[in-house]
């Protein structure tokens, strides 16, 4: 087949509709009853806060399309109008879901396990409705503004995403009217209070029975007491709604003369930016509702009736908060990686051979504890790293301004647009500058989302360079909850590709050549079509052709028409991709041969794996990079290749593992679905589980027999077996 | 083990590059940072550097700077481009250089520019350097200014051309020209008339196996289209085709093949251009890459100074060559000059513990004595005037501006008096001006020695006894005339060594 036929947008599905199936799937994992209770609360809040980001980015910048007059269709052939068309069809039904999860089966269970969460006043006893009173009076009445309208005081800005009140007031007789009403002698007006942010969204109320917790919302202990924001008037009605406004950031980064000014700047803005969705009480007054989508300018399409509690990200607050083992899921140790003894010198071990580190199987802490050793170590001469997102108190950051203070040359490349992200970035990129590190913002035009580590080490026999490269942020929090990869490695080879990166970060040209190192955006892509490329003719030879990848989402067109070529030539694709895809299996002559599935666990699947057979020479990479093409030609990525044996074989286990799940692994079925596979006469297998109890039970003296050395996935034809129910 | 940097400052980019050399000679790159600016434009446009190119220029260096200090490396220098000398300003520059980053900016000029590069060339094992040029070969050295050509028979130099010529000016001509429909015709045209008459005089007889090409920029965009070379060179046929396919478009609408880098492209497409014309005006076999800098050679240079690499190329051997092949274009009589080269070469050992003159200053001897009557070419009148000028616009490929300098004023007194210091003291220091003098002193005395240019001296020693350089020599026809002009001869050497030649004659067998 010519490869022009593989375009058709039929072969194609809309990004956005396949994320938003990604998140029915997280969704699932909500309504899994296999799940401990508050895990199962916690799905439910990532789906609204994925949501909410969906909103503020995706469905925006679709109606920035709009708004542009861009007519062009997607790659599956749909316009802009159409895919809102779809997703505020599939997201009323979505969030729909969400409320019967809530109502029908988290908070009944919760109930029944003497949890009561309170989302409406009214329920509350009447020494609990003493306690939430004088809470008010204490802690909430003096942090509040209510904000009224009238002819003089305009309809006053609404901070996108906050939870706020919205009531109808009249005047009580006898008090002089200091509002100005509405026209025709309608006395009412409109008044709205920000839920405040300061004070925890939750409240626990005290009780003395064992083995009972009862928690408030705080929104109703607000509801309860709103006549005391607004004396002098009756209190018509009120109820509780948010906006989620456009946050894409569009920064015009050839004026940005200094990207941090012009970051802080855009940061502003996003809070402002027009109202894409409006959420709101299911009961709330007709007139009220009108009077707020006149205001934010959200028309029927983009108005979402909330079943419960505004904002259920509230479920992830009680987490911790609600007390009791069994609702939680058994909390995971990392364990220390393979061929790196607790306290052993990490250059020495490094230096003895290439260490391969499955996060959070494996224990994040040598990626700290590299940068940590490398501040203090006296033969140490600098460190470069890249930083995308970090945590709050991060170690590294700290280990950084530490290794500064002793006079190492310290190079940090902060990205400052990594979404969502950025406040918390400004201020670690200026407490590093503080202490004396050079710190890079990022390439005009690109992301830099990278992850690179380079210790330079004057040893003895010269200068050695350690490099850490993984597929996931220098972030020490979620390294427990994203599954990653990272190498350690001093080869040499690869350190001077690690120099050169970092020279090219600092506004340096691209060196001569690269040794092992594929950047995106220089040549990623077309090496990418060359390693697919081999196969596609290894297959046309007759002989054995296999890709197997995993990534968190595959959108890009060039990417998936090159796979479509390799199914049609008969290269056998295995795909584990978490989130978007916009390939379809299943296709006659087009995708036969392309196997995809999809794992949701309580670990956000985030590594990304490239396997390529290669006539038996088997080569596999690693990387930041998705086949998106914001990470091919949008931004800086590292795809490097796993060169030692044993830790080639490492990452071909972790895709062997993933493909044979048949718990939590959805596959993509012909029809554009997800399904669970039939397990029917077949041993369970959660690939999330079974890394944590290898890790948990390995041979640490033996470590070259732990994993196979040789790579054949595993295919369980795939048959259709009960969704989540 | 040494650590040894070296920052060059060319028409387009700053380059720097850190070596880590241990004790004998192994050499590894650990650092390598290139940036792009705006001093060609700058040049071009104004003849002279503008405030912002100071400010990048000086900015980009406190950051090599930097890295200098990270790898504890102590040993570097810093060099500018002889193109910098271009810009009017520069002396102001590289004193705010001084100023600034307490770094001292030397400029090179063109010869050693391209010497220092030839250099480590010549020297470095992995390039094959004799078996590239054991043939014939055009090595061809090209930069943003000029171009450097130099052709190779057998292994030694036979010529080298510097020709005012370079990827800028590619680039200038594209910018101008590209309105018209045929502008690649026109400026390849052009290119054709410069490089013809570099083919019609020096490679009428001689077909060049190898192109070998040492601009390391030129290297890795051609690698990135052609792919890599195969047992170290290009068959050219291929790399023709190949660079044609990357040049078929505009020339200004290709970045995307290339780089990402589009203050680079605007350097690279032009080059590739020029490589591509001057693969087919001076047709060859095979197409190298050895892929060096001029920071390359600075860095060899230094760590063969610091004996932690040794230099298996002579270098002297090229520069006679060359001096031979230009002495043979004048029509000089070789076997005088034999004499003279064999008689000097002596005299200068025998003394080579009294006189002060190093092996560089027996170098310049070896040049003057073989090139000091060229002249004679152009007019038999004048013939030291023009042997000077000759010599001065010849590029040898191994000596220094200055050096050749030197050897074309020995050629020049060798015909007329010595110019007082005063009147030098704008070319030379007072201590190269005594090594003038004294260069010419021993010219003056071996050419006194075979003025009949019959070469009449068999067999010859020489010995310094009681102050005196005894010359004993066998002669089989009557030395009349060279005794009778020897003896002013020897007064000038006297005065300046404070030793006086003597010819011994003893009875030829």
């Amino acid at each position: 087949m010519a490869a022009e036929a593989f375009s058709n947008p039929a072969y194609f599905e809309n990004r956005e509709l396949s994320w938003l199936k990604f998140n029915v799937r997280i969704l699932n994992e909500a309504k899994d009853r296999k799940n401990p209770l508050m895990e199962r609360m916690s799905f439910l809040s990532i789906t609204a806060s994925n949501l909410d980001e969906f909103f503020m980015v995706r469905v925006a910048s679709l109606k920035d399309m709009i708004h542009a007059g861009y007519a062009k269709r997607d790659l599956a052939g749909m316009t802009a109008k159409e895919q809102l068309a779809e997703i505020s069809h599939e997201t009323h039904d979505f969030i729909e879901k969400q409320y019967q999860t809530l109502n029908r089966s988290l908070l009944p269970l919760l109930d029944k396990e003497g949890i009561r969460v309170v989302t409406d006043f009214h329920d509350l006893s009447k020494e609990e409705g003493k306690f939430v009173d004088e809470y008010f009076r204490k802690y909430v009445y003096p942090v509040v503004t209510p904000m009224a309208v009238d002819a003089s005081r305009p309809f006053p800005l609404v901070l996108n995403k906050s939870l706020n009140i919205a009531s109808l007031l009249k005047k009580k007789k006898g008090v002089p009217n200091l509002l100005k009403g509405g026209k025709g002698g309608d006395s009412t007006v409109f008044a709205t209070v920000q839920v405040p942010s300061v004070i925890p969204r939750i409240i626990e109320l005290p009780s003395d029975e064992p083995n009972r917790q009862t928690f408030v919302l705080l929104e109703q202990i607000m509801l309860k007491n709103i006549g005391e924001l607004y004396k002098g008037y009756d209190v018509v009605c009120s109820y509780p709604y948010r906006v989620i406004r456009n946050a894409d950031l569009d920064i015009d980064e050839d004026d940005a003369a200094d990207l941090l000014v012009e970051i802080k700047k855009s940061l502003h803005k996003r809070e402002w930016g027009e109202g894409i969705r409006l959420d709101y009480d299911a009961h709330m007054d007709k007139k009220l509702l009108t009077y707020l989508m006149k205001q934010f300018n959200v028309t029927e399409d983009w108005i979402y009736p909330a079943g419960g509690p505004c904002d259920l990200t509230f479920c992830m607050k009680l987490y911790g908060k609600v007390e009791g083992k069994a609702f939680y899921k058994k909390p995971w140790t990392p364990r220390q990686p393979v061929g790196l003894p607790a306290g052993a010198n990490l250059f020495d071990e490094i230096k003895k051979g290439d260490i391969f580190m499955n996060h959070p199987y494996d224990t994040f802490q040598p990626v700290v504890d590299f940068i940590r050793a490398a501040a203090i170590d006296e033969h140490v001469l600098a460190i470069k790293q890249t930083l995308y997102r970090v945590s709050g108190n991060s170690p590294i950051i700290a280990a950084l301004q530490k290794a500064a203070e002793n006079g190492k040359q310290v190079t940090v490349l902060v990205e400052l647009k990594a979404r969502f992200d950025e406040e918390n970035n400004i201020q670690w990129a200026q407490k590093l500058e503080k202490s004396g590190c050079h710190v890079i913002y990022g390439l005009v035009g690109l992301k830099t989302h990278c992850k690179i580590a380079l210790v330079v080490r004057d040893e003895e026999d010269g200068i050695r360079r350690y490099v850490h490269l993984g597929t996931g942020n220098y972030n020490d929090k979620t390294a427990n909850i994203y599954t990653d990869c990272g190498i350690f490695t001093c080869n040499e080879s690869i350190g001077e590709d690690a120099t050169a990166v970092f020279n090219m970060l600092s506004g340096y040209s691209e060196p001569e050549h690269w040794n092992h190192l594929i950047l995106a955006p220089i040549w990623m892509r077309s090496r990418f079509y060359s390693l697919i490329d081999r196969e596609i003719e290894n297959a046309k030879a007759g002989k054995k052709a296999v890709i197997a990848a995993k990534m968190n989402s595959l959108c890009d067109k060039g990417m998936i028409e090159k796979l479509y070529e390799a199914s049609s030539a008969g290269v056998e694709i295995f795909l584990v991709v978490r989130g978007i895809c916009c390939l379809r299996t299943g296709i006659p002559g087009v995708s036969d041969h392309i196997h995809v599935v999809s794992i949701v666990g309580t670990f956000l699947e985030h590594a990304r794996i490239f396997y390529f057979y290669a006539d038996g020479e088997e080569e596999v990479y690693m990387g930041s990079a998705d086949w998106m093409p914001r990470n091919l030609d949008r931004r800086v990525e590292i795809v490097f290749p796993v060169l030692d044996e044993n830790l080639k074989a490492r990452a071909m286990h972790i895709l062997d593992v993933q493909l044979r799940d048949n718990l939590k692994a959805y596959f993509l079925d012909s029809d554009g679905e997800y399904y669970h596979f039939d397990r029917r006469g077949k041993k369970a297998l959660g690939s999330q589980q079974f890394f944590m109890d290898e890790a948990a039970s390995r041979d640490r003296d033996n470590p070259e027999n732990l994993f196979p050395r040789t790579f054949t996935p595993m295919w369980a034809a795939p048959k259709r077996g009960a969704e989540a129910e | 083990m040494k650590r040894y940097g070296s920052i060059y400052i060319g028409t387009f980019e700053i380059s720097m590059k850190i070596y880590e050399i241990a004790r004998g000679g192994a050499a590894r790159n650990i650092d390598t940072k290139k940036k792009n600016t705006a001093v060609f434009h700058d040049i071009y446009r104004n003849h002279e550097l503008s405030p912002e190119t100071v400010e990048t220029i000086i900015e980009t260096l406190s950051d090599m700077q930097e890295t200098l200090k990270l790898y504890k490396v102590t040993a570097y220098r810093v060099y500018g481009s002889y193109s910098l000398d271009s810009a009017k300003n520069i002396l102001f520059v590289i004193d705010q250089i001084r100023l600034r980053l307490g770094l001292t900016v030397e400029l090179m000029s063109n010869s050693e520019q391209r010497f220092t590069t030839y250099q480590v060339f010549a020297n470095l094992p992995r390039t094959h350097f004799d078996t590239l040029t054991k043939k014939s070969a055009i090595m061809l050295d090209v930069g943003g200014y000029s171009m450097q050509l130099t052709l190779f028979e057998n292994g030694t130099i036979t010529t080298t051309q510097h020709i005012l010529l370079g990827a800028a000016d590619i680039r200038e001509y594209a910018k101008r020209l590209s309105a018209k429909a045929d502008y690649r015709e026109q400026i390849y045209e052009m290119l054709q008339k410069e490089l013809e008459a570099f083919a019609n005089m020096y490679l009428k007889d001689v077909s060049p196996e190898y192109l070998i090409i040492l601009n390391d920029n030129a290297s890795e965009a051609v690698e990135k289209y052609i792919g890599p070379m195969t047992d170290g060179a290009y068959r050219t046929a291929d790399y023709v085709k190949g660079l044609g396919r990357l040049l078929k478009d505009n020339l200004y609408s290709i970045q995307t093949n290339i780089s990402e880098d589009p203050g680079r492209d605007s350097f690279y497409l032009p080059i590739l251009f020029l490589l591509n014309a001057i693969s087919t005006i001076l047709p060859s076999k095979y197409v190298c890459f050895p892929g060096l800098d001029v920071n390359d050679g600075i860095v060899y240079d230094m760590a063969v100074h610091d004996r932690m690499m040794k230099m298996t190329h002579s270098s002297e051997a090229d520069v006679i060559s060359a001096a031979r092949f230009i002495a043979r274009r004048y029509g000089s009589y070789e076997p005088h000059l034999n004499v003279l080269d064999a008689l000097g070469t002596d005299i200068i050992d025998t003394m080579k513990k009294t006189s002060g003159l190093s092996d560089r200053d027996r170098l310049i001897y070896r040049v003057a004595a073989i090139l000091h009557d060229c002249g004679k070419y152009v007019s038999l009148s004048n013939s030291g005037e023009n042997s000077y000028r000759i010599i001065v616009s010849s590029e040898i490929l191994g000596l220094t501006h200055k050096e050749r300098e030197m050897a074309a004023y020995v050629a020049l007194f060798n015909r007329k008096d010595v110019l007082p210091y005063e009147e030098l003291a704008n070319e030379f220091t007072i201590e190269e001006y005594v090594r003038i003098v004294k260069i010419l002193a021993v010219l003056r005395v071996t050419n006194a020695l075979d003025r009949s240019h019959k070469q009449k001296f068999k067999k010859v020693k020489m010995a310094i006894k009681d102050s005196r350089l005894v010359i004993s020599i066998a002669a089989e026809d009557s030395i009349s005339l060279e005794k009778s002009l020897f003896e002013s001869k020897a007064d000038f050497f006297e005065r300046t060594f404070s030793i006086r030649p003597v010819i011994h004659e003893v009875q030829a067998k």
